[in-house]
């Protein structure tokens, strides 16, 4: 009976041990001086370089009353001087450009299509109105006709001083009366029937804004003074 | 009674019918999956209706601000990807009239799209290029035809769709793909436009843009790499490299009279650049939106909305530049970070701010995936050494996927460091096998030299899946002097490939100073199979141990039949009675 349960346990273990030496020899090498090589490769994730820095600031301004009013909403920003920062709508994603070569304006308007070889200047001051409403802080109250100071071009178009609405935003919280810092104008375009308009701004180099900081630019834009949505896209020329 | 019944099966179509009805709405995409978002985009424009796309989890929070109040809503959301869970009910609560078509994938989508569209006109592109969708999408709305992304894996359905239509007007195969959709396509004879490069099939389908749509004052310059609104808005797309637009792409639009460009993709100024002084044409860059919250005054400009599609990554950085006085020799070393990429270099030497010579390759260079390579050029520059002089390289580098699409640029002016090092650095090559258990090649190299090495390891055109490739070990390989070192590559191979490669060409290009590899090994050894000894040990375990198990079974036996027969029965003996 000993001998017989020997024998058993004898074989149990010759049937356990071969069992566990073909699992050691099955077990895989260390991986040691391995990088596994991903034959798929990934879109990347942005167009520019993802950073954590904060976007470049903007802000609401009112240039025709202290008050702040639902009507304006003001952009600020750098395009050459650090890079153009900006995260996207969701927030969840910042970038970071290095815009070279750009002209020395900047544009903002509803139309998400501009036909840009149809540019003109806009003097009749009571445009978009219909966002503003007609209070005191309407556009034609904001801007005034004939009043840009600057020429420059669009495209092939030239934008001769004293031919479209103008505004000078507030600098460092006051308003603007020996200079003409940021000046604003009014261009339109024959795009379509409706959002014509695009507000420009004619970029600095680095000069001090509404809160003293140093910007490029610093552009007014009427909203949807009742809903508030009002979308506008923003564009630079290549120089 | 009957007319009750009658009327309540009108009642119940139009149910069914009604969420696909094609009538403009906004549609908003809710998906990850890029086919998603491209064949809603393209959907909505065929019906003239605006279209959003989901760009996070977050956007959800903004949705309300694009869309006005009241809005009819077209969603299309992904049954696995997408970026938020019930949008239809979100949006409902916030006062939109909404109905979804849920896509159980994109190419499913897809076709479910084109079947809704009910129209007769087609372009084919393959889903691995993402550019060709981009590039065509202008045609297909001028035409009103739809895109259709076909691969292998659709194509049944793809065709039996196409043979079920009373007619097709258009096919229109568009860029490369397979060839199993070619020959089920070959069928319905499309027109086929595929030159093998996608600036050529760019143009080719531009000019055909044109002749649809004669006026056409303004084109969308972009890489097609990723997909905003104005870019399958309608007006032609012309593709451009990151940093460089090709000579054919500049003709095109030196005789395209167009009168202005937008481009959409900030990072691609430079290439706009080029193309405005080349052409003269007026560009004009749309760098970004700005969302009113009304949460706060102080809002940023935001990013415009982009998905971003499958593309190669081509991405080439510099190293460092050095001279070495030993072989009067200017070394340039590039890193290269996406896939196998040409170059071409031209690095001027600066002496204190003056260049007083070019270098440069007279040659198409080529750098593998994940490598690391140095360039010598032939150069003395002994008299400005040791002369306190700033030595500068200003380097222009041009690359790409291949020598005809060479988009790319690398420009740097960096210093130039001075190297007084000699390379004695030595390898032989050893056994090349592949281990079945693990799918991992190796490479064994000897290092019998008093220097240590560096190596980049590449096995040249491998049969992998009837196609040839390059699998090399990522990185720079490192031996130490007097060794020897096994380096593992994971690929998976099947029976199959192992038959197709008997013999694997191996290049290895080493040196002494990291990314300075200007010595080579170039041998084609065998391809041996590092998992027959592991079968030859199970093998030789299990017939040991089987042996021990007979010699194990005899002996019981003899021992059994040694033993008296009274020991092989057990007696019930009394138990001690009475005690």
């Amino acid at each position: 009976m000993k001998q017989k349960l020997t024998i058993s346990l004898i074989l149990v273990s010759l049937f356990l041990f071969s069992v566990m030496a073909i699992q050691a020899l099955a077990i895989p090498e260390g991986l040691d001086n391995i990088t596994i090589i991903d034959s798929q490769e990934k879109a990347p994730k942005t167009g520019g370089a993802p950073i954590t820095a904060d976007a470049g600031n903007v802000t609401w301004l009112n240039v025709s009353i202290k008050k702040q009013t639902a009507a304006w909403q003001g952009f600020v920003g750098n395009l050459t001087n650090s890079g153009l920062v900006l995260d996207d709508t969701s927030g969840d994603r910042f970038y970071s450009w290095n815009l070279t070569n750009m002209s020395g304006e900047i544009y903002a308007s509803r139309n998400a299509s501009i036909y840009w070889y149809t540019i003109s200047p806009e003097n009749v001051c009571a445009v978009d109105e219909a966002l503003t409403g007609k209070g005191g802080d309407r556009v034609s109250k904001t801007f005034d006709a004939s009043a840009n100071t600057v020429n420059f071009s669009v495209g092939v178009i030239a934008i001769n001083s004293s031919s479209a609405c103008s505004a000078l935003p507030y600098i460092s919280g006051a308003k603007q009366t020996t200079t003409n810092t940021f000046e604003n104008l009014i261009l339109s375009t024959a795009t379509g029937a409706t959002n014509n308009t695009i507000y420009t701004g004619i970029l600095e180099a680095g000069t001090a804004g509404f809160d003293g900081q140093e910007y490029n630019f610093q552009l007014l834009v009427p909203v949807n003074k009742t809903t508030g949505l009002t979308t506008y896209y923003l564009y630079a020329e290549v120089e | 009674m009957q007319r009750g019944v009658a009327l309540l099966i009108v009642l119940s179509l139009s149910c069914l019918l009604l969420p696909y009805s094609t009538e403009a709405k906004t549609v908003v995409v809710n998906s990850q999956d890029w086919i998603d978002v491209y064949s809603g985009m393209v959907y909505a424009r065929l019906t003239d209706g605006p279209v959003l796309f989901m760009t996070s989890k977050r956007y959800i929070t903004i949705l309300d601000k694009m869309m006005p109040p009241g809005e009819s809503v077209l969603i299309i959301e992904s049954d696995r990807l997408p970026y938020s869970a019930n949008l239809a009910g979100t949006l409902r609560r916030q006062g939109y009239d909404t109905q979804t078509i849920f896509s159980g994938g994109g190419l499913a989508l897809n076709l479910e799209l084109a079947k809704q569209l009910k129209t007769t006109k087609f372009i084919i592109v393959d889903p691995t290029y993402g550019f060709n969708a981009v590039s065509v999408a202008p045609y297909a709305i001028a035409t009103k035809a739809y895109v259709l992304i076909v691969e292998d894996k659709n194509i049944d359905q793809v065709f039996s769709y196409l043979a079920s239509l009373p007619k097709i007007d258009k096919l229109l195969v568009y860029g490369q793909v397979s060839e199993t959709v070619l020959q089920k396509l070959s069928g319905f004879s499309p027109e086929i436009i595929d030159t093998g490069h996608r600036y050529k099939d760019n143009i080719e389908i531009l000019n055909k843009y044109f002749q649809a749509t004669p006026v056409s004052n303004q084109a969308v310059l972009t890489s097609g790499e990723f997909l905003e609104n104005q870019i399958i808005g309608g007006e032609p797309v012309i593709l451009v490299g990151k940093e460089r637009v090709l000579e054919n792409t500049i003709s095109f639009v030196k005789n395209a009279n167009l009168k202005t460009g937008v481009l959409i993709g900030n990072d691609l100024t430079r290439a706009a650049k080029m193309l405005k002084d080349a052409t003269g044409l007026p560009i004009f860059v749309k760098i970004g939106q700005g969302v009113p919250m009304g949460i706060s005054t102080y809002e940023p400009i935001k990013a415009l909305d982009m998905f971003f599609l499958p593309a190669l990554v081509i991405q080439i950085e510099l190293g460092y530049v050095q001279y070495n006085t030993i072989d009067k020799t200017l070394e340039i070393v590039y890193r290269n970070r996406g896939s196998r990429t040409t170059l071409s270099g031209a690095i001027g030497i600066m002496v204190d701010g003056t260049t007083i010579m070019t270098v440069g390759d007279k040659d198409l260079q080529r750098l593998e995936r994940n490598e690391t390579r140095g360039f010598r050029y032939q150069v003395d520059l002994s008299e400005y050494i040791g002369q306190n002089k700033n030595l500068t390289a200003d380097i222009f580098t041009i690359y790409g996927e291949s020598p005809e699409i060479m988009d790319r640029a690398l420009a740097a002016q960096v210093p130039i460091r001075i190297s007084t090092a000699d390379d004695n650095c030595e390898l032989k090559l050893g056994k090349v096998t592949f281990d079945e258990r693990t799918q991992r090649i190796s490479v064994n190299l000897e290092n019998p030299s008093d220097s240590d090495c560096y190596a980049s390891i590449n096995l040249m055109d491998m049969t992998i899946d009837d196609q040839k490739q390059l699998v090399n070990y990522p990185g720079q390989a490192f031996i130490t002097a007097g060794s020897r070192e096994t380096f593992k590559i994971k690929q998976r191979l099947t029976p199959v490939d192992i038959a197709d490669n008997p013999n694997v060409h191996v290049r290895v290009l080493y040196g002494a100073h990291d990314g300075l590899l200007f010595k080579i090994i170039d041998e084609t050894v065998q391809f041996g199979m590092a998992g027959e000894y592991t079968l030859i040990i199970i093998i030789a375990v299990i017939a040991i141990l089987l042996i021990l198990v007979i010699v194990l079974f005899v002996l019981w036996r003899r021992s059994r039949k040694e033993k008296p027969l009274s020991s092989q029965f057990e007696y019930h003996k009394p138990r001690g009675r009475g005690l």
